[in-house]
Protein backbone atom coordinates (compact mmCIF):
# COMPACT_ATOMS: atom_id res chain seq x y z
CA UNK A 1 0.00 0.00 0.00
CA UNK A 2 2.93 2.24 0.84
CA UNK A 3 4.69 1.99 -2.50
CA UNK A 4 1.72 2.95 -4.74
CA UNK A 5 0.99 5.89 -2.41
CA UNK A 6 4.59 7.11 -2.73
CA UNK A 7 4.48 6.57 -6.49
CA UNK A 8 1.24 8.53 -6.82
CA UNK A 9 2.56 11.35 -4.65
CA UNK A 10 5.72 11.58 -6.74
CA UNK A 11 3.69 11.54 -9.94
CA UNK A 12 1.43 14.30 -8.67
CA UNK A 13 4.44 16.44 -7.76
CA UNK A 14 6.04 15.78 -11.14
CA UNK A 15 2.84 16.69 -12.95
CA UNK A 16 2.44 19.85 -10.89
CA UNK A 17 6.02 20.99 -11.51
CA UNK A 18 5.78 20.12 -15.23
CA UNK A 19 2.58 22.12 -15.69
CA UNK A 20 3.87 24.96 -13.48
CA UNK A 21 7.04 25.25 -15.60
CA UNK A 22 5.07 24.95 -18.85
CA UNK A 23 2.81 27.79 -17.71
CA UNK A 24 5.84 29.88 -16.73
CA UNK A 25 7.46 29.22 -20.12
CA UNK A 26 4.27 30.32 -21.91
CA UNK A 27 4.15 33.42 -19.65
CA UNK A 28 7.71 34.34 -20.70
CA UNK A 29 6.97 33.49 -24.35
CA UNK A 30 4.02 35.89 -24.31
CA UNK A 31 6.23 38.61 -22.85
CA UNK A 32 8.82 37.99 -25.58
CA UNK A 33 6.17 38.13 -28.33
CA UNK A 34 4.70 41.38 -26.96
CA UNK A 35 8.17 42.87 -26.41
CA UNK A 36 9.33 41.97 -29.93
CA UNK A 37 6.16 43.53 -31.37
CA UNK A 38 6.61 46.76 -29.39
CA UNK A 39 10.33 47.05 -30.10
CA UNK A 40 9.80 46.15 -33.77
CA UNK A 41 7.30 48.98 -34.13
CA UNK A 42 9.78 51.54 -32.75
CA UNK A 43 11.21 53.69 -35.51
CA UNK A 44 8.56 52.64 -38.05
CA UNK A 45 6.55 55.45 -39.62
CA UNK A 46 4.08 53.82 -41.99
CA UNK A 47 0.83 53.07 -40.09
CA UNK A 48 0.18 49.78 -41.94
CA UNK A 49 3.58 48.44 -40.83
CA UNK A 50 3.05 49.59 -37.24
CA UNK A 51 -0.41 48.00 -37.22
CA UNK A 52 0.96 44.70 -38.56
CA UNK A 53 3.63 44.63 -35.85
CA UNK A 54 1.38 45.66 -32.97
CA UNK A 55 -1.24 43.10 -33.97
CA UNK A 56 1.36 40.53 -32.91
CA UNK A 57 1.13 41.85 -29.35
CA UNK A 58 -2.41 40.43 -29.12
CA UNK A 59 -0.98 36.90 -29.46
CA UNK A 60 1.51 37.82 -26.75
CA UNK A 61 -1.25 38.97 -24.41
CA UNK A 62 -3.13 35.70 -25.01
CA UNK A 63 -0.01 33.66 -24.20
CA UNK A 64 0.65 35.77 -21.08
CA UNK A 65 -2.93 35.26 -19.88
CA UNK A 66 -2.86 31.47 -20.39
CA UNK A 67 0.70 31.06 -19.12
CA UNK A 68 0.43 33.27 -16.06
CA UNK A 69 -2.80 31.65 -14.86
CA UNK A 70 -1.41 28.15 -15.50
CA UNK A 71 1.80 28.96 -13.62
CA UNK A 72 -0.15 30.50 -10.75
CA UNK A 73 -2.67 27.67 -10.47
CA UNK A 74 -0.16 24.83 -10.53
CA UNK A 75 2.24 26.86 -8.37
CA UNK A 76 -0.44 27.10 -5.68
CA UNK A 77 -0.98 23.36 -6.15
CA UNK A 78 2.74 22.79 -5.53
CA UNK A 79 2.59 24.85 -2.32
CA UNK A 80 -0.24 22.64 -1.07
CA UNK A 81 1.44 19.42 -2.25
CA UNK A 82 4.72 20.31 -0.54
CA UNK A 83 2.90 21.48 2.62
CA UNK A 84 4.52 24.90 2.35
CA UNK A 85 2.71 27.94 3.73
CA UNK A 86 1.23 30.59 1.48
CA UNK A 87 2.54 33.03 4.09
CA UNK A 88 6.21 32.06 3.57
CA UNK A 89 8.17 35.15 2.59
CA UNK A 90 9.33 33.95 -0.83
CA UNK A 91 5.88 32.60 -1.76
CA UNK A 92 4.08 35.77 -0.65
CA UNK A 93 6.68 37.88 -2.48
CA UNK A 94 6.24 35.76 -5.63
CA UNK A 95 2.47 36.21 -5.52
CA UNK A 96 2.95 39.96 -5.05
CA UNK A 97 5.37 40.12 -7.97
CA UNK A 98 2.95 38.04 -10.11
CA UNK A 99 0.25 40.64 -9.43
CA UNK A 100 2.72 43.48 -10.09
CA UNK A 101 3.81 41.97 -13.41
CA UNK A 102 0.18 41.66 -14.50
CA UNK A 103 -0.62 45.24 -13.50
CA UNK A 104 2.54 46.75 -14.97
CA UNK A 105 2.22 44.77 -18.21
CA UNK A 106 -1.43 45.74 -18.56
CA UNK A 107 -0.67 49.41 -17.95
CA UNK A 108 2.29 49.35 -20.33
CA UNK A 109 0.31 47.59 -23.04
CA UNK A 110 -2.58 50.05 -22.97
CA UNK A 111 -0.67 52.64 -25.02
CA UNK A 112 0.35 49.97 -27.53
CA UNK A 113 -3.32 49.06 -27.93
CA UNK A 114 -4.21 52.73 -28.58
CA UNK A 115 -1.32 52.93 -31.06
CA UNK A 116 -2.53 49.81 -32.90
CA UNK A 117 -6.08 51.14 -33.15
CA UNK A 118 -4.84 54.49 -34.44
CA UNK A 119 -2.44 52.80 -36.87
CA UNK A 120 -5.25 50.67 -38.30
CA UNK A 121 -7.46 53.75 -38.79
CA UNK A 122 -4.60 55.65 -40.48
CA UNK A 123 -3.66 52.65 -42.64
CA UNK A 124 -7.21 52.55 -43.97
CA UNK A 125 -7.16 56.30 -44.65
CA UNK A 126 -4.11 56.77 -46.86
CA UNK A 127 -1.33 55.15 -44.80
CA UNK A 128 0.52 58.43 -44.26
CA UNK A 129 3.00 58.87 -41.36
CA UNK A 130 1.52 60.56 -38.29
CA UNK A 131 3.37 62.34 -35.48
CA UNK A 132 0.86 61.34 -32.82
CA UNK A 133 1.16 57.67 -33.82
CA UNK A 134 4.96 57.85 -33.63
CA UNK A 135 4.66 59.42 -30.17
CA UNK A 136 2.33 56.63 -29.01
CA UNK A 137 4.68 53.91 -30.30
CA UNK A 138 7.69 55.52 -28.59
CA UNK A 139 5.79 56.43 -25.38
CA UNK A 140 8.60 56.11 -22.85
CA UNK A 141 6.52 55.59 -19.65
CA UNK A 142 4.73 52.65 -21.29
CA UNK A 143 8.02 51.10 -22.36
CA UNK A 144 9.32 51.56 -18.80
CA UNK A 145 6.21 49.88 -17.35
CA UNK A 146 6.60 46.93 -19.74
CA UNK A 147 10.28 46.64 -18.79
CA UNK A 148 9.37 46.67 -15.09
CA UNK A 149 6.85 43.90 -15.76
CA UNK A 150 9.65 41.83 -17.31
CA UNK A 151 11.90 42.64 -14.34
CA UNK A 152 9.17 41.31 -12.02
CA UNK A 153 9.22 38.03 -13.98
CA UNK A 154 12.99 37.74 -13.53
CA UNK A 155 12.58 38.47 -9.80
CA UNK A 156 9.93 35.71 -9.53
CA UNK A 157 12.35 33.27 -11.16
CA UNK A 158 15.07 34.30 -8.71
CA UNK A 159 12.70 33.70 -5.78
CA UNK A 160 11.80 30.26 -7.19
CA UNK A 161 15.48 29.29 -7.37
CA UNK A 162 16.83 30.72 -4.11
CA UNK A 163 13.67 30.52 -1.96
CA UNK A 164 15.06 33.05 0.54
CA UNK A 165 13.87 32.40 4.09
CA UNK A 166 12.73 28.82 3.46
CA UNK B 1 18.27 25.96 -3.17
CA UNK B 2 20.27 28.18 -0.84
CA UNK B 3 19.36 31.14 1.27
CA UNK B 4 19.99 33.98 1.35
CA UNK B 5 20.91 35.10 -2.20
CA UNK B 6 24.48 34.14 -2.98
CA UNK B 7 25.06 37.18 -5.16
CA UNK B 8 28.83 37.14 -4.74
CA UNK B 9 29.29 33.57 -6.01
CA UNK B 10 28.29 33.51 -9.67
CA UNK B 11 29.14 29.84 -10.28
CA UNK B 12 27.21 28.28 -7.41
CA UNK B 13 24.62 25.62 -8.36
CA UNK B 14 21.82 28.11 -7.64
CA UNK B 15 23.24 30.65 -10.07
CA UNK B 16 23.80 28.00 -12.72
CA UNK B 17 20.21 26.75 -12.28
CA UNK B 18 18.91 30.34 -12.48
CA UNK B 19 20.82 31.01 -15.70
CA UNK B 20 19.87 27.60 -17.15
CA UNK B 21 16.13 28.10 -16.50
CA UNK B 22 16.20 31.74 -17.64
CA UNK B 23 17.99 30.79 -20.86
CA UNK B 24 15.60 27.89 -21.47
CA UNK B 25 12.59 30.18 -21.01
CA UNK B 26 14.13 32.77 -23.32
CA UNK B 27 14.90 30.11 -25.94
CA UNK B 28 11.34 28.79 -25.77
CA UNK B 29 10.00 32.38 -25.88
CA UNK B 30 12.12 33.15 -28.93
CA UNK B 31 10.96 29.99 -30.71
CA UNK B 32 7.30 30.77 -29.98
CA UNK B 33 7.83 34.37 -31.12
CA UNK B 34 9.37 33.31 -34.44
CA UNK B 35 6.47 30.88 -34.96
CA UNK B 36 3.86 33.57 -34.16
CA UNK B 37 5.53 36.14 -36.42
CA UNK B 38 5.85 33.62 -39.26
CA UNK B 39 2.16 32.73 -38.85
CA UNK B 40 1.27 36.44 -38.98
CA UNK B 41 3.55 36.99 -41.99
CA UNK B 42 1.77 34.21 -43.88
CA UNK B 43 -1.55 35.96 -43.24
CA UNK B 44 -0.30 39.52 -43.92
CA UNK B 45 -2.47 41.76 -46.08
CA UNK B 46 0.32 43.19 -48.25
CA UNK B 47 3.80 42.23 -49.43
CA UNK B 48 5.22 45.15 -47.44
CA UNK B 49 3.69 43.82 -44.21
CA UNK B 50 5.05 40.36 -44.98
CA UNK B 51 8.52 41.84 -45.46
CA UNK B 52 8.34 43.80 -42.18
CA UNK B 53 7.22 40.73 -40.23
CA UNK B 54 9.79 38.45 -41.90
CA UNK B 55 12.53 40.96 -40.99
CA UNK B 56 11.37 40.94 -37.35
CA UNK B 57 11.35 37.12 -37.33
CA UNK B 58 14.93 37.14 -38.61
CA UNK B 59 16.00 39.57 -35.89
CA UNK B 60 14.38 37.52 -33.12
CA UNK B 61 16.04 34.42 -34.58
CA UNK B 62 19.42 36.17 -34.65
CA UNK B 63 19.34 38.05 -31.33
CA UNK B 64 17.16 35.83 -29.08
CA UNK B 65 17.02 32.29 -30.42
CA UNK B 66 20.62 31.68 -31.46
CA UNK B 67 22.39 33.23 -28.45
Amino acid sequence: MGRPAVFLAATLFQWLIFLHLTGAALFVAGAVVAGAAQLGALGRERPSEIAALLRLARYGVLLVAVGSLTALGFGLGLVADLHDSYGDGWIAASLGLWLASQGLGGAGGRTARHARERAERLAAAGDEPDAELSALVAHRPSLVLSSLSTAALVAILALMIWKPGS
Amino acid sequence: VTAPFALTAPFTPAWLLFLHVAAAFLFFGGAVTVAVISFAAARARTVRETAVLARLANRVDLFVLWP
